[in-house]
């Protein structure tokens, strides 16, 4: 790098020499390991990115500085993850409790969001964010029955509830097609419809241990939201 | 045409890539974007860490939602795994030591925003950002990474040195700028160096949002054609349409005009893929900043992860030049008024 060419056009303010040096070295390991990171995180992944983002001090630097991601974001993709999830606790099921939405009116009920939390806040987020980890965790037993177990485990300690046997439902609120409200059914205009959700997850809660264990009973598993050509057609 | 040897030749380039690489990362300049994001940034922080008040005991507090044996569970922020990913919420489980803590790094983001000893409270506040950020990544969303980042990168800036309490109190002490200052001329290469890494940055980040919405998700499930909503022209929809997020209603609408919703999805996608490019070209740079802050503050309305697009709408300040802000600063606040400016410089060069 020459310097002389800098110094004698600006000389005041430039850092010396060892300085760029370092702050040159710094500047590289720092976008290699922002651009690793993105390797490793963005799409389909191949052994060479993962081996990129496994370099030398990468993740843990990525990690602390809390930016190991891969800026994925698409925010839609036709696909489920486009989908908002919510985890709602029933207290106290009747015996042949279905989840039906006629059922649903007649029972206590705990929201995972609070009813104050609004659209566009970071609060709202963050609740989404965490029940949308629990749809991401489905098939894993063990962390998909940990997250519930804490999940739920919270949202009860909250309403103060610390007996019972209980229903932990994780649903997802459809979207409505692009059509207009005229073509569909009156009762679906509103977008809260209980026609609207579809539960992914569904478990009884147990208090076992000294804290809620679930025992999953299936939920409808993972669904898509991918709309056909078919289907858009029907629609219009 | 003069004629190089090939030593020549690399001697040269080795030459003129070492001075633009200087001139580009350390070439000294006003610190006043950086001092305006300071403001910004640590406003937004703030409203970042307020925003866990109501839930600080509930996430964090023994038995609460996230755990820390939960947390630990997943290895990148797991603390045997990688030591470094450190957060003094680990140490807190009471809701009474929770929220001393929480409301102490309400008060160094405050005295952050304000300027008062901005390298140490800018470093502070970034410690305190990544304590929420590692304390709970399983609620962590888009906006926290690019929060991190600016965060971090101020760290490296004089962000304190306009616009600050630090600057007041400094003027009153000597009135008269010490000669070393005025040779200076109030620039320093550190903010060059700060403001550069948020511009590339930002130029990463709009360049991958652009290429994921190209992409598409990375796998498929079920059996059913998939369409790509950012190709047809229906993303914009898709955002409007989830119940959960919709700010307004009346955006409910739109449906009767795909024309508008395709127009408006693709000057999104359009805005996110030539954005890294041509906000480097200086004609080019206020037209795509224009229309970058039109496509991302309609994203703010729409996405769900409206402080995200808020959050990269300060960072664009990064790219406007320090006499524009000046100028459009002192103009809000009426203390001054410079001369007018050639709009040639209204963004950094």
């Amino acid at each position: 790098m020459s310097e002389e060419p800098l110094a004698s056009e600006n000389p005041v303010g430039f850092p010396s020499p060892g300085m760029r040096t370092l702050l040159t070295l710094f500047l590289f390991f720092h976008f290699f390991a922002i651009l690793a990171g993105i390797a490793g995180n963005f799409g389909a992944r191949s052994g060479l990115r993962r081996q990129l983002r496994a370099s030398p001090g990468v993740q843990p630097y990525l990690h602390t500085l809390g930016i190991d991601t891969g800026y994925g974001y698409g925010l839609i993709s036709n696909t489920a993850d486009d989908l908002d999830h919510l985890c709602q606790i029933v207290v106290n099921p009747p015996v042949q409790f279905e989840g039906t939405a006629d059922e649903m009116e007649n029972v206590q009920k705990i929201n995972l969001i609070p009813d104050a939390a609004r659209a566009w806040g970071m609060q709202k987020r963050r609740y989404l964010t965490l029940a949308s980890w629990l749809a991401a965790l489905q098939g894993d037993n063990n962390e998909e029955a940990n997250l519930v177990s804490a999940i739920a485990g919270g949202m009860l300690q909250r309403a103060e509830v610390e007996s019972g046997t209980h229903r932990f439902f994780c649903r997802v609120q459809q979207t409505q097609d692009m059509i207009s409200l005229d073509e569909i059914e009156p009762e679906l205009q509103n977008p809260n419809h209980p026609r609207w959700f579809d539960t992914v997850y569904d478990a009884d809660l147990i208090f076992e241990d000294d804290h809620w264990s679930p025992s999953k009973r299936g939920g409808s598993g993972e669904m898509t939201q991918s709309r056909s050509k078919s289907n858009r057609r029907r629609n219009r | 045409m003069e004629t190089l040897s090939i030593g020549q030749y690399f001697s040269r380039l080795a030459n003129a890539f070492g001075k633009g690489w200087t001139r580009f990362w350390y070439l000294p300049s006003d610190p006043f974007p950086l001092c305006l994001m300071r403001i910004l940034v640590g406003i937004f922080s703030l409203c970042f860490i307020l925003s866990y008040t109501e839930d600080l005991s509930y996430f964090f507090a023994q038995g609460g939602l996230l755990s820390l044996e939960l947390t630990e569970q997943y290895p990148p922020f797991n603390a045997t795994y990688n030591p470094a990913v450190f957060s003094y919420f680990s140490y807190l489980h009471s809701p009474l030591e929770l929220h001393i803590a929480h409301w102490i790094g309400i008060v160094i983001l405050c005295l952050f925003t304000i300027g008062w000893h901005s390298r140490i409270t800018a470093v502070l506040g970034l410690f305190v950002i990544l304590s929420y950020i590692h304390r709970a990544p399983l609620i962590t969303s888009e906006i926290e990474p690019l929060l991190a980042a600016i965060q971090f990168y101020l760290c490296f800036g004089p962000c304190g040195a306009r616009l600050s309490v630090d600057r007041y109190l400094a003027k009153r002490k000597m009135p008269i700028m010490p000669q070393s200052e005025q040779d200076r001329g109030g620039k320093f290469f550190s903010a060059t160096l700060s403001t550069r890494l948020i511009q590339i940055h930002l130029c990463i980040i709009a360049a991958m949002m652009g290429i994921a919405k190209l992409s598409g998700p990375g796998e498929l499930t079920g059996g059913g054609e998939w369409v790509d909503p950012w190709g047809v022209g229906e993303a914009v929809w898709w955002m409007i349409a989830r119940p959960q997020t919709r700010i307004f209603e009346g955006l409910t609408s739109l449906r009767d005009y795909p024309y508008l919703i395709a127009a408006w999805t693709h000057i999104i996608l359009l805005v996110e893929l030539v954005f890294p490019i041509l906000i480097w070209n200086r004609l080019a740079r206020p037209l795509v900043l224009a229309i970058a802050f039109v496509a991302w503050g309609s994203l703010l309305l729409i996405s769900g992860i409206g402080p995200f697009y808020a959050l990269l709408i300060i960072g664009c300040i990064s790219f406007f030049h320090p006499q524009f802000i000046e100028f459009w600063t002192s103009k809000l606040m009426r203390t001054k008024s410079l001369e007018q400016l050639d709009p040639a410089t209204s963004v950094q060069g």
